[in-house]
């Protein structure tokens, strides 16, 4: 019995090992801190209050990540359009696969501040000098990217880094620059998992005087996530700051740990989960942060379904 | 000797200018406003109208006080000119900060300002013995617009009509105060229908000067941007727009978002088959 054991053992030891080279890709990401003018509300309103919202309170500069082709050669887009209305807050969506090495060519661009910046990624595996986060006597280049200087971090997406994760700055001046927008999300399917139809990104971040869903505040600012009926969705889920977020999505019901189902999850400061389910709903519906003072100061947007 | 420099000037505020304190609201998150101008020695009062408790602790020591629901603090601003920064040791990210200035201008009008109409200037200076200017920079550095006298509480008010888009500020011998910018609407945009979107012109001319499309629709409540150009040297620029669409285009600021004209909007119906 237990020489059968140790021989299943080892034939999925060997599975494993042999699926890893089959499968498995490098993936090269460029991205480079860039300044940006930012307006966390464009359509200058509060519409469910029905209140005009002073400009002078939601349009300031700020840095971000943005994702480049090879060598920073030119800006492209941060996700597919429909992952995050094409905007530059979360930073670019570094997707992958379980067994896949993942190099991430960041450049500091920073022309505003002049601050040094890093990028430091949850759930994968990587060596210290590619962990991003400066502590003074111990870390390297890799945690204090002056302005105009570049590092690679080598990254892996082990057997257990599937699902949603975050990243950030973790430099000297992360304080500053993970409340200007500086922060995205991995996201990473098992070895043979079907990829969504579509992917949703949701960051719950605190942004000037605005509680925020991805940099935006109140709804029709906030991203119109989009989907058809029969559609596998998948809604990446992260907060950053320093308050907890409960995020609850109207009409929808998905099956949480333990089997049960669930409409509410509570996602605290860089704690991350994607939910998926197949789209069954046609309409226009709510996505929101149900902390009601936090809906109230923007954190909500519309999430449309439409029939096939 | 610092101590009975600010009793002073507390007891001759006191007497003087009662009224002329900075008033923060200590909210849920927030302290309002998050930056406060101030002069020397005035008083700063805050007042926690929400329902936890917070603290106002001062960054470098100088005061640390508990506000529980509805309290208040006082304390008299710092006497050199400077940024001083506080937060709450409670609840993290919480941060102030005062900003003492010799001479403030207070707020501009946010929104954009017709070309020619009278804008108000005012503010406070810690010496109203000397006149105060207004200079503006409206693209080639700063000239005076408008002088005021101040009254002898410190305020002062004075008034320049809005001649183009541009960034003032107060200055009371060798003291200055913050710039600000002001929007003013100096220009008219045109916008008219073509076989595959529109074609734009600003009177003025304006070349290069940055446009925004926005769209009028349900889902955004509202007018949202959805394409960015730049005007032509002729001061022309066109969009590629599908149809149906209701679409206007606004010139926008240096920081690409703050209107300074906008056209009416146009509806352009679904195309014939």
């Amino acid at each position: 019995m237990r020489s059968i054991s140790r021989a299943l053992a080892f034939a999925g030891a060997l599975a494993l090992f042999m699926a890893a080279p089959a499968g498995a890709k490098t993936r090269d990401y460029w991205v480079a801190a860039v300044p940006t003018s930012w307006n966390i509300v464009p359509n200058g309103r509060d519409a469910i209050m029905n209140m005009p919202v002073d400009s002078a309170d939601t349009i300031f500069p700020t840095v971000v990540y943005r994702h480049y082709s090879k060598n920073w050669a030119k800006p492209l887009p941060n996700a597919v359009h429909s992952s995050a209305d094409g905007l530059l807050i979360p930073g670019p969506l570094i997707k992958a696969r379980v067994g896949d090495l993942i190099r991430v060519h960041f450049k500091n661009m920073d022309t505003l501040r002049h601050a040094p910046h890093s990028m430091h990624f949850h759930g994968v595996h990587y060596r210290p000098s590619s962990d991003g986060a400066y502590v003074p006597g111990f870390s390297g280049g890799d945690a204090d990217v002056k302005p105009g200087h570049t590092w690679t971090y080598k990254l892996r997406a082990g057997n257990d880094s599937w699902g949603v994760w975050p990243y950030h700055d973790h430099s000297p001046s992360m304080h500053d620059s993970i409340a200007g927008g500086m922060f995205g999300m991995l996201s990473i399917l098992k070895r043979h998992q079907r990829p969504p139809d579509r992917e949703f990104e949701v960051v719950f971040t605190p942004f000037g005087k605005f509680m925020s869903i991805d940099g935006r505040a109140f709804v029709g600012n906030t991203p119109v996530f989009k989907s058809r009926v029969g559609d596998i969705v998948q809604w990446d889920v992260m907060a950053m700051g320093s308050e907890h977020h409960t995020f609850h999505v109207h009409g929808h019901r998905w099956i949480g740990p333990g089997g049960i189902p669930r409409d509410t999850v509570t996602v605290g400061p860089a704690e991350s989960f994607q939910i998926r389910w197949r789209e069954d709903a046609p309409g226009t519906w709510l996505y929101h942060c149900h902390v009601e003072d936090h809906m109230m100061r923007g954190m909500i947007g519309i999430y449309r379904v439409s029939k096939r | 000797m610092r101590r009975a420099l600010l009793l002073g000037a507390l007891a001759g505020a006191a007497v003087a200018a009662p009224a002329h304190a900075a008033d923060i609201n200590v909210l849920f998150q927030e302290f309002s406003p998050s930056a406060a101008d101030v002069l020397p020695g005035e008083t700063v009062t805050w007042s926690n109208i929400s329902e936890r408790t917070h603290t106002v602790t001062a960054d470098d020591g100088s005061y640390d006080t508990e506000l529980a629901s509805g309290a208040t603090f006082a304390t008299a601003a710092p006497s050199a000119p400077g940024v001083y920064l506080y937060h709450c040791r409670i609840h993290a990210g919480m941060t102030g900060e005062l900003d003492v200035w010799r001479v403030i201008l207070a707020p501009l009008p946010t929104a954009p300002v017709p070309a020619g109409q009278p804008v108000d200037f005012s503010g406070r200076t810690a010496d109203p013995s000397a006149p105060v200017t207004i200079e503006a920079d409206l693209g080639s550095g700063f000239h005076t617009v408008a002088t005021a006298q101040p009254a002898p509480d410190g305020t002062w008010k004075t008034t320049a009509p809005a001649q183009t888009t541009g960034d003032f500020r107060a200055v009371s011998g060798i003291d200055m105060s913050e710039t600000r910018r002001l929007v003013v609407l100096d220009r008219r945009v045109d916008i008219r229908a073509t076989k595959h979107g529109i074609h734009v012109t600003v009177t003025p001319a304006l070349p290069y000067g940055r446009l925004v499309l926005e769209r009028f629709t349900r889902e955004r409540f509202g007018w949202f941007p959805v394409a960015r150009r730049r005007l032509d040297y002729l001061s022309r620029a066109d969009f590629r727009i599908r149809r149906p669409a209701t679409v206007r285009v606004a010139i926008v600021d240096k920081d690409r978002w703050t209107p300074l004209a906008t056209s009416a909007p146009l509806h352009l119906r679904a195309a014939r088959r």
